[in-house]
């Protein structure tokens, strides 16, 4: 039940964070998007002020009372400050590039400001981190930040949503923004070196893979199939493609019938997480090698190939094997959750 | 919270030992001494941390020394009151903070200790050099917080922009300043005892020389007018009828005279303010013959038979109020009866009651009376000083023919005493004598200037003033206790030799006078101001005073500090940048304006050709020079935009009578 | 001023021959005066050939053909020593890039080696066998096709390679009536006349390099090639040869338009053709909008 109740907060929450966000990669804050409130210190000295007034008034003391208002102005022009030196930056945040598990990944950004105000600090929140960025001197010079991001596991994740804050002048006030980062994270397995697998099945065919020639030719086409995203563009059969009837893979003999396959099933007695990563480790050592492989995950094969592209391609589909991406729900504390 | 990264911690902690520092210097004589030494042994402990790693205080060290600390002052609560005692353990909370300084919450935390040890403060002492002083201390405070965000910015920079940010308030604060109501008192504060000194309603000889030991300011005056001289500043306060032998006191009676009704006023006089510190008594000072111009206090003020100025109200706030004294005029009223000022000890004094009855007085006037009686002073080796021997039994008699040493509560005693024993009715009065010239027309009067002199009635010239020490300290009259002294005594009182040393100097005498206009200024305006003064500008803005002026105060208030708000805060600069506006942006914005958006992605000519089918014949032969104009300004060289120019208002005046009556566009956004 | 009547005279000459596609010939046209290489890419039969020998023949320029293949050796293309017995001495044999115009068909069948001895005479305008170098004609244009890739066994130019060709240009299929019209008067191509000669285009050459490019339209330029640099959407961003490419190239198109000064109109009109190839690389578009057609779209040309 509370459960329940928490998961619906959260949801309300994210939803009206999503509609109040500066929503995209390149923030620009603005009084929609903006958020302001006193800080804990706000909050005491506006005590204080209300304990001078008291003070003041008790005492019929006119200097305390002039403590007080000027205590009052100084926090009434800080709402002032602190919103029009929150409302001068735009952030610019840069997709994060995939990356394997448990490792640092940096978020980098970019804080553009031009306006009246230098120097002060903006912070980054996320998962209760609080990262601050001291800002230069020179109003005008965009100037880059990277803060850590928190370690993820395997799959294809929403990065969190990010709260931009600011607490400018003497910090009585608290100015912040939400930035919802539109593109997602990939993350690989990581890899797990085993050196029993290595004598498998798979190790063997991939010397005679590399022994024969691995460069098709035309000659052994076998027929033509639809198009499916982890074929490679040279298959394409552009003939087809100019007279309008939509992308094919030429299907080859050849490569249909090659043993450089690195296959899921093999690891079945493992389980799938560590199968996943010593399949990623594999990929790695034969992409170091330049070997051609291919790679069977069962739901998903991609066709012998070599090359940084065909490798990207293979690391992606062990990060989204298993997770269904549509699925992928995202909520305002999420590295804990997922 | 996070820790504040070496180089931040480094300045902020200098920064805010350094107003910790400055902030315990006025407050020490308030501070029990373990206290002081606790709070400057932090300071040096945050100095020396900001500059050395040191390994960090155990949290139970520093909770077990709390505890302890707070068991002391729970110990000699009863003895320091409930103000300083608050003050203390602030104090001590500040420091035992200020050893374990890391994050930004503590410096926070430690900063909001600051101000409320200022604002304290200021419940002590209220004096412009004060408030400089404290000022100073809170624009610290501001520092050390900017300080703890500043970025990347250098440190002379974030204290300039400190300054700027508190500069800007300054005037929202005034206008707050001047327009908040004042209100009463929520509740009765506990007095802060030995804070106020002045006068007090019963005068026992001795008791003024502890009085003349301090420096307070008693009360400044401010003259319009000439300037009595020296020996004619007799400022009349507390009048006292009654003597029991030892000390003179008031009777109910005296307590209660009537309030002065109509008198004719007439001769010279001398107008000036009076501005007085608060003090335990209700009764204020005046010049003889005084009359009440007006009353600028809180609370009103009266004028009783006696010619005392007094205050119904005794409160923490000073008075301030407009005298006129008419120094020709005999200090008479006939309403009174005379015998309670006859009135003596039936025993005791013994010695002096002989030495009175064995003189003969028989057809004598009250003049010579007086002076015959005086002749004991001036036949007698008399001799003035603020340590006189202890009189317990008998004072009179033991002052006048024993030790023949005293201050001027004891030769007014005695005098009085004396005329009362001749038959003459007489009152001991005490109240200010002399006064420090300052600024041309200020009068300074502090509490050493105390002075207790007698007032014997007479039958035709009413109350005469004799002041029986100027016939022993002529002095004393002339040029104000601190020359009547002898070196030895001079260190009596508190105020730094050296200090009376620069004071003789001329330059800093006359740049002392500046000071004390200043501060007088600043004592009336500021610390003077209260609801009416408040009613008094409504007056002067609105012509009256009533609520619905009032109302219309406060609301311009209001206005004034939104219309600061707007002007500091609007983007001006953006307004009215340099950027000069092109003929081009001037036809495109009119364009917009008729609904023919160009797309970011267009050049002109793009955009033209996409809205001209919708227009005219002689709209788009004008848009089509513009445009030809456009290209050989923009790219081909030409510098000259006159022709430029010339098509625009061309096409502005086709644009406007034409086209906008004609046909509006059905879909302007024709892709 | 004769001499641009003569441009469109050329265009007109062509178009006899490649019909429907004026644009095309235009930015051809522009390619050769702004003295660039160029790269076509087509499905075999679209007239790549024919637009080439067009070319050759208005401009009266010597013409020569190599059809790569993956056995075709650099030597086959640049010339080789041989020994002379009569003279007991190499004598070199120019190879048929020493002609003004060279076609080089199907350019990703041959082997890189060859790809790049060719790119590198591109950009040196000079060939150097044994030792010994030799200059290449004053004027040196390369016409290189290649097909869609395809197919396997073909050997795709590399980005940096493919800087080097001021544009890149797709033929595509004719529309009906220019099918029509091809098929109703079937030209020869003896029947183009020669409109320029060799001398006068490097007189034209040489004017294009004083078209007039003012400050507006310079900053829009630079604005479209930092958009490339900063911005995540595009593949590869813009080095400072595309810029300079682009900047002759809107010369050039301003001239064959008959004006001395560059508007944005020009730079927009040869933007496709010089950057899309450049900012692409080898991938393959899925997209339908082209990245230069993006890039345009978010560049104000009136910000500047």
């Amino acid at each position: 039940m509370i459960y329940r109740l928490k998961r619906i907060y959260w949801q309300l929450l994210y939803r009206f964070v999503v509609k109040k966000s500066a929503s995209n990669e390149h923030a620009k804050f603005n009084i929609h998007n903006t958020f302001i409130m006193p800080t804990k210190f706000g909050w005491s000295l506006i005590g204080v002020t209300l304990c001078l007034f008291v003070l003041g008034t008790n005492y019929q003391n006119n200097v305390i009372l002039a403590v007080c208002y000027l205590l009052v102005s100084i926090l009434l022009l800080a709402i002032f400050h602190n919103y029009f030196f929150f409302t001068q930056h735009e952030i610019k945040l840069e997709s994060v590039d995939a990356d394997f598990e448990n490792r640092n990944l940096k978020l980098r950004g970019t804080i553009f400001s031009q306006g009246r105000y230098a120097g002060g600090e903006l912070g980054l929140e996320y998962s209760r981190e609080v990262f601050k960025i001291a800002l230069s001197a020179n109003a005008n010079s965009p100037q880059t930040f990277q803060v850590k991001l928190p370690k993820y596991k395997r799959g294809i994740h929403k990065l969190p949503v990010i709260a931009v804050t600011a607490t400018y002048g003497f910090g009585f006030f608290y100015c912040w923004s939400y930035i919802i980062h539109n593109k997602s994270l990939v993350v690989y397995p990581c890899i797990e070196r085993s050196t029993a697998q290595l004598h498998n099945k798979t190790d063997k065919e991939m010397g005679s893979v590399d022994a024969s020639s691995q460069l098709s030719t035309s000659d052994n086409l076998q027929g033509i199939r639809p198009y499916v995203n982890t074929d490679p563009i040279y298959h394409v059969s552009w003939k087809h493609v100019a007279k309008g009837q939509g992308l094919v893979t030429k299907d080859f003999v050849e490569k249909a019938g090659s043993s450089g396959w690195l296959k899921l099933s093999d690891y079945h007695h493992l389980d799938i997480e560590r199968a996943l990563k010593v399949i990623c480790y594999q990929i790695q050592a034969l992409g170091k090698s330049n070997a051609t492989f291919g790679l069977d995950l069962g739901s998903t094969k991609i066709l012998p190939n070599n090359g940084n592209k065909h490798l990207d391609e293979c690391l992606y589909q062990l990060a989204c094997y298993g997770i269904d991406t549509q699925d992928q729900k995202r909520t305002i504390s999420d590295p804990q959750q997922s | 919270m996070m820790k504040l990264e070496k180089v931040q911690f480094t300045t902020v902690c200098y920064m805010s030992a350094l107003t910790f520092a400055f902030i315990l210097f006025p407050l020490m004589t308030h501070l029990m001494l373990w206290v002081i030494i606790l709070g400057f042994c932090s300071v040096a402990v945050c100095i020396v941390r900001a500059s050395v790693a040191m390994p960090e205080l155990r949290n139970i060290t520093i909770n077990l020394f709390s505890t302890f600390c707070l068991v002391i002052l729970l110990l000699f609560y009863q003895d320091y009151g409930l103000l300083s005692s608050m003050i203390n353990l602030l104090v001590v909370a500040c420091s035992l903070k200020f050893i374990m300084m890391r994050t930004a919450a503590d410096f926070h935390l430690v900063s909001i200790v600051f101000m409320f040890l200022i604002a304290a403060g200021f419940i002590y002492n209220q004096s412009i050099f004060f408030a400089i002083y404290y000022g100073c201390a809170f624009f610290f405070v501001f520092v050390v917080t900017f300080l703890i965000n500043k970025g990347h910015m250098t440190f002379s920079k974030s204290t300039l922009q400190t300054g700027k940010l508190l500069l800007q308030a300054v005037p929202i604060a005034l206008l707050i300043f001047l327009v908040a109501p004042r209100l009463p008192p929520f509740w009765q504060v506990p007095k802060e005892e030995s804070t106020q000194t002045g006068l007090s309603e019963a005068l026992t000889p001795g008791d003024i020389a502890n009085l003349a030991r301090s420096a307070d300011l008693a009360f400044r005056a401010e003259f319009f007018s000439d300037k009595p001289k020296p020996i004619e500043r007799y400022w009349r306060a507390i009048v006292m009828d009654n003597f029991d032998g030892l000390t003179w006191s008031i009777s109910e009676r005296e307590k209660n005279t009537a309030l002065l009704t109509e008198k004719n006023y007439s001769g010279a006089r001398w107008e000036y303010l009076v501005n007085a510190e608060p003090s335990d008594s209700q009764w204020l000072y005046s010049l003889d013959v005084p009359q009440i111009a007006e009353n600028r206090g809180e609370w009103p003020i009266f004028l009783n038979d006696n010619y005392q100025v007094f205050s119904t109200t005794v409160s923490d706030t000073r008075n301030i109020y407009l005298l006129n004294s008419y120094y020709e005029m005999p200090v008479s009223s006939e309403r009174v009866d005379y015998s309670r000022y006859l009135q003596v000890p039936q025993s005791g004094n013994i010695l002096t009651r002989q030495y009175i009855e064995a003189m003969n007085f028989e057809g004598l006037s009250t003049q010579q009376i007086i002076s015959k009686i005086a002749e004991i002073f001036t036949k007698n080796p008399f001799k003035y000083t603020l340590k006189p021997p202890l009189m317990p039994v008998d004072p009179v008699d033991e002052f006048l023919f024993i030790h023949q040493r005293g201050f001027c509560s004891h030769y007014a005693s005695a005098m009085a005493y004396m005329l009362r024993l001749a038959g003459v009715p007489s009152r001991l009065v005490t109240g200010y004598q002399g006064g420090e010239d300052q600024a041309k027309s200020i009068i300074t009067v502090r509490q050493y200037d105390a002075h207790a002199w007698v007032e014997a009635k007479d039958r035709e010239l009413g109350w005469i003033r004799f002041d029986p020490t100027a016939l022993v300290a002529p002095n004393r009259m002339l040029a104000g206790l601190f020359d009547s002294l002898n070196e030895s005594e001079k260190e009596l009182i508190d105020e730094s030799k050296l200090m009376r040393q620069l004071m003789e100097l001329g330059l800093i005498k006359s740049m002392e006078d500046g000071f004390v206009m200043l501060n007088h200024n600043w004592s009336q305006m500021v610390l003077g101001y209260d609801q009416n003064s408040q009613l008094e500008i409504v007056q002067k803005l609105f012509g009256q005073a009533n609520i619905k002026n009032l109302v219309t105060f406060l609301l311009v208030a209001f206005v004034g500090i939104a219309f600061y708000l707007v002007t500091s805060f609007l983007p001006w600069r953006k307004w009215f940048s340099t950027k000069p506006v092109s003929p081009e942006m001037i036809l495109l914005e009119l364009l917009q304006k008729k609904g023919f958006t160009r797309h970011k992605h267009e050049t002109f000519s793009q955009f033209l050709n996409r809205i001209t089918p919708q227009f005219d014949s002689s709209l788009v032969a004008s848009l089509n020079e513009f445009e030809q104009q456009f290209y050989a300004t923009r790219y081909s060289g030409n510098q000259d935009e006159k022709p430029l120019k010339e098509a625009l208002n061309k096409c502005i005046k086709a644009l406007s009578s034409k086209h906008s009556s004609s046909h509006k566009p059905t879909n302007p956004i024709v892709e | 001023m004769k001499m641009r009547a003569d441009i469109s005279n050329c265009v007109e000459q062509i178009s006899h021959l490649v019909k429907g596609k004026k644009t095309e010939i235009e930015l051809s046209l522009i390619c050769l005066l702004a003295g660039g290489h160029l790269l076509l890419e087509d499905l075999p039969g679209m007239g790549k050939t024919t637009l080439s020998q067009a070319l050759s023949k208005v401009f009266d320029l010597e013409y020569a053909r190599i059809q790569f293949t993956s056995d075709l050796l650099p030597a086959d293309m640049l010339g080789v020593n041989i020994y002379d017995s009569n003279q007991n001495s190499f004598s070199f044999h120019a190879g048929p890039i020493f002609n003004q115009l060279v076609l080089a068909d199907e350019i990703n069948r041959a082997s890189p080696k060859t790809q790049s001895a060719l790119l590198e005479a591109m950009a040196e305008k000079q060939v150097s066998i044994d030792g010994k170098t030799h200059e290449l004609p004053e004027c040196f244009f390369v016409i290189a096709s290649q097909n869609p890739l395809d197919q396997s066994g073909t050997h795709p130019l590399p980005e940096s390679q493919l800087d080097r060709f001021l544009m890149q240009l797709s033929l595509g299929f004719p529309d009906k009536a220019s099918e029509k019209a091809m098929l109703l008067n079937q030209q020869e191509l003896t029947s183009v006349r020669s409109v320029i000669d060799v001398a006068e285009l490097q007189l034209l050459q040489q004017q294009v390099k004083n078209i007039l490019v003012s400050d507006n339209v310079i900053n829009y330029l630079l604005s479209l090639v930092e958009l490339t640099r900063s911005s995540n959407e595009f593949p590869n961003a813009l080095s400072p040869r595309a810029t300079k490419a682009i900047y002759r190239a809107a010369q050039a198109a301003a001239f064959v338009q008959g004006r001395n000064y560059v508007t944005p109109e020009d730079v927009q009109f040869v933007l496709p053709a010089v950057a899309e190839h450049r900012i692409k690389g080898q991938l393959l578009n899925k997209t339908s909008s082209s990245y230069s057609e993006q890039l345009l779209s978010q560049v104000d040309p009136l910000a500047a």
